[in-house]
This record gives structure tokens, sequence and C-alpha cells, in this order.
């Protein structure tokens, strides 16, 4: 790896585990390759109230230059979130995660955004084109080109 | 042109070395030295395929050799760096190792951040060795002056018990206090070299030292247009594709950027 950013994966994961924010918690971290990071939305959503979301975080040898590729993931008793903005595969469209990533950006800040996202949201629907992008999707969410059309929800 | 029989033998060496064939790689760039003794490349090629299997002295020597050849030798200084260091040499390692840096931000080598990287690497194992030796020092210091106590008591010891103007059960009194104050004398003077350590080994870096994209400690830190600093290396890998201020999103570019000295001088003493 160039430059040796494993350190700073390495500090992020301690931050994570020993300063953690409220509601995010690391599920698994077994490697620099692949996360599992459980958030909670904290204030009382009806939408989420007393639901656990899992986040997937894929890191490339260039983060933090690149962006992670992030996505909900299900798994036993765990739900993709329902979110205009979420499609029902785990991708999420969201600028942070595409042309809005900065490299001063962290696993707990990208976390907390989405945690924030889902919070702000009372729309207890999928994005209008879900059936279709789902159908056609890229395995990776970062091969698709989001538009980030609406900045209300 | 026909290729030269020296040149002939570096490219066989370049593909062992890609195979990580490092054994038969370097007898190839042996044999292009045989042919060619001028030519810098073979030397820091062969001294790569060293560092990899770690013959460091010989990698040393085909670093010097190749900085006879040419002064302004990138490559040449970082190996030379990695092979110092692997000697435990961190303060000649250190020294090579900033003239690559140097020469590397000037060619815009993509080595950049890996010789910064061994810069930071390299003041650790100083700072270890240094401390290794100050231990060492005061280990010995410490066991020297226990010394000197006890040799001390032994002798108010013996002293006590032959004083002849005391009774027996006096003299054993004061064989016992003199060998109480005497323990609790060492164990005070051990306490308060314990004490003395634990501040030495408590180093916090504070957050202002740390680069906010490599998370490391900055040793070439420069400032955006918006007062942020960032470790040089790191940021030119950031502004190649996306030329912007990593935390305003404002238009950055190279030419914008100035070097944060202060906070240089700072990172260096701690």
């Amino acid at each position: 790896m160039i430059g040796g950013f494993t350190k700073r994966l390495g500090r992020e994961l301690n931050d994570l585990k020993n300063n953690p924010a409220v509601g995010i918690s690391v599920f698994q971290a077994n490697d620099f390759r692949i996360w599992l990071i459980d958030i909670k939305v904290m204030d009382d959503n009806p939408i989420y109230a007393g639901k656990t979301f899992r986040l997937q975080f894929r890191f490339a040898s260039s983060y933090p230059i690149e962006a992670p590729e992030v996505q909900f993931v299900a798994s036993y008793g765990i739900e993709i979130p329902v979110h205009p903005h979420i499609y029902s595969n785990g991708h999420i469209c969201l600028d942070v995660l595409g042309s809005g990533w900065s490299p001063v950006q962290t696993v707990a800040s990208v976390a907390m955004s989405i945690q924030s996202m889902l919070a702000g949201n009372d729309r207890n629907e999928r994005p209008p084109d879900d059936a279709r992008y789902v159908a056609h999707a890229p395995i990776s969410p970062k091969n698709t080109r989001f538009v980030y059309h609406d900045d209300t929800v | 042109m026909h290729p030269s029989e020296s040149e002939l033998h570096k490219e066989a060496g370049n593909v062992l070395f890609s195979h990580q064939d490092y054994k038969g790689a370097i007898d190839e760039y042996t044999k292009a030295i045989i042919r060619d003794a001028s030519n810098p490349v073979y030397f820091t090629n062969r001294a790569l395929c060293r560092l990899r299997v770690s013959s460091f002295e010989d990698a040393l020597g085909d670093c010097e050799k190749a900085l006879e050849l040419s002064t302004n030798n990138m490559k040449a200084n970082f190996y030379k760096g990695q092979a110092l260091s692997a000697l435990n040499r961190p303060n000649e390692a250190l020294r090579s190792f900033t003239k690559a840096y140097e020469l590397a931000l000037r060619e815009k080598s993509p080595s950049t951040q890996a010789i910064a990287q061994s810069i930071l690497n390299a003041k650790k194992l100083k700072w270890e060795v240094q401390e290794e030796r100050r231990l060492e020092k005061e280990a010995a210091l410490l066991h020297e002056m226990m010394d000197i106590l006890e040799s001390n008591y032994a002798k108010r010891i013996s002293e006590a018990l032959n004083d002849e103007y005391a009774v027996e059960h006096e003299k054993l009194e004061n064989k016992e206090f003199l060998e109480y104050e005497r323990d609790e004398k060492i164990s005070l003077l051990r306490k308060t070299f314990e004490r003395s350590d634990a501040k030495y080994q408590k180093r916090e870096v504070p957050d202002y030292m740390i680069d906010p994209i490599s998370f490391n400690i900055f040793y070439d830190p420069v400032m955006s247009k918006s007062g942020r600093s960032f470790e040089k290396s790191v940021l030119l890998e950031h502004l190649k594709n996306n030329p912007f201020d990593p935390f305003t999103r404002e238009h950055l570019n190279e030419a914008d950027l100035r070097p944060n000295l202060a906070l240089k001088a700072a990172c260096e003493v701690s």
C-alpha cells in the first residue's frame, strides 16, 4: 500500500471502539478491507424506531484519497432501511459517498451523515426507480453515477 | 542501435525481479555491473534486490556506489535510508531519507509519500534507540546508587554491632533499625527512578500535530488558503485528481500551498 494508509484505518478503528458516537458501533472489523458498522437512529422517528441497520464499508488501498464503498447490508433480523434515497439492494444515493467525498471525512463521519439522513426522513418509501435500478445495478454502488437531485430528503 | 550486453543483463534482472526471484536478479545486475560499472541504475536495482533478501550491508554498499556516480540519485538515497534503518543506524538513515524526500518532491516522484512515511519511522526508531540507551544508563546509575547505599549501611551495621558502650539487645535493635532505614531508602530510590520513567513513557501527540488525511505526525506540513495544514506529499496525492481544499472544497492547487514552518518545528522536537 502506498504511503501506508493502514495507520489511518488503525486509528479510525481505535476511535470507533474507544470513543464511539451515539448509535454507532463496530459489528465486525477483522481487516482493513471490509468493516461492518451498525447504526441506530437515535430520535424516535417512527420509521426506524428500535431498529438496527448494518453498513458495509469497503476500502481500496487508495482510501482515504478515494471514497470508501458504502452500502447497507441485510442480515438475520437486520433489514435495509426504507428511505427515498436507499435502494432495496442497500445502495445509498448520498453525495459524500461519491463526488462529495473529501479525504478528511472518516468512517465515523460517514456513518453519522447516514444516521442523520435517516433521522430527518419522514417518507416511508423507496426511490421511485427502485425496481429498475436494482435490476440493472452494478455490484459496487461506486460504479453508479447517482444524480443528487433532491437535498430536502 | 543494439542494446549493449550490460543492458541485456539489466533487462533479464528486471524480469527476474518482477517474478520475485531476487537472488537471480542480483546475479544478472552483477553481470551488468561487470560489463559497465558506470551506470548507477545497475547499482540501485541490485540494492533493491539486496534489501528484499535482507542483505543490508551489501545494499548499503550498492547505494554508496550509485551515489558516487550520481549524487542526486533519489532511489539511491531512499534505499540507503532503508538499509541504514535495518542496520539500526537511524541518524544516518534520517539524513538519507531527508535527501531522498527533497529529490522526490522536486521530481514529483510517486515515492514521495512512502519516503515521508520512512522519515517518520526512522524518527521513531531514533527515539526508541535513544530511549533504550537512556534506560540502560539510568538502570546502571540506579544499581550503582543501590550498591553505595548498601555498602554504607553494611559499614554502619558492623560499627553498631561492635559498639563497646552498648549492651547486647541494644546492638541488635540498632542493627534492625539500620536495616529498616536502608530498605526504606532503597525503595524510595527505586520509586523515584520509576516516576521519572513514567514521564518519558507517556507521549501523547496533540491533534494539531496530526495530518487530517493520513493521521500521521506532520513531517512537512503545508497550509492551504483556508489556514488548514496538511502533510505535503499526502495533500499533493489528493490534489492530483481533486483540486479542492478537503475542508472547504474551495479550489486549491499546489501553487497556493505555503509551508507551515512553525508547525514543522513543533513536530520535530516532539
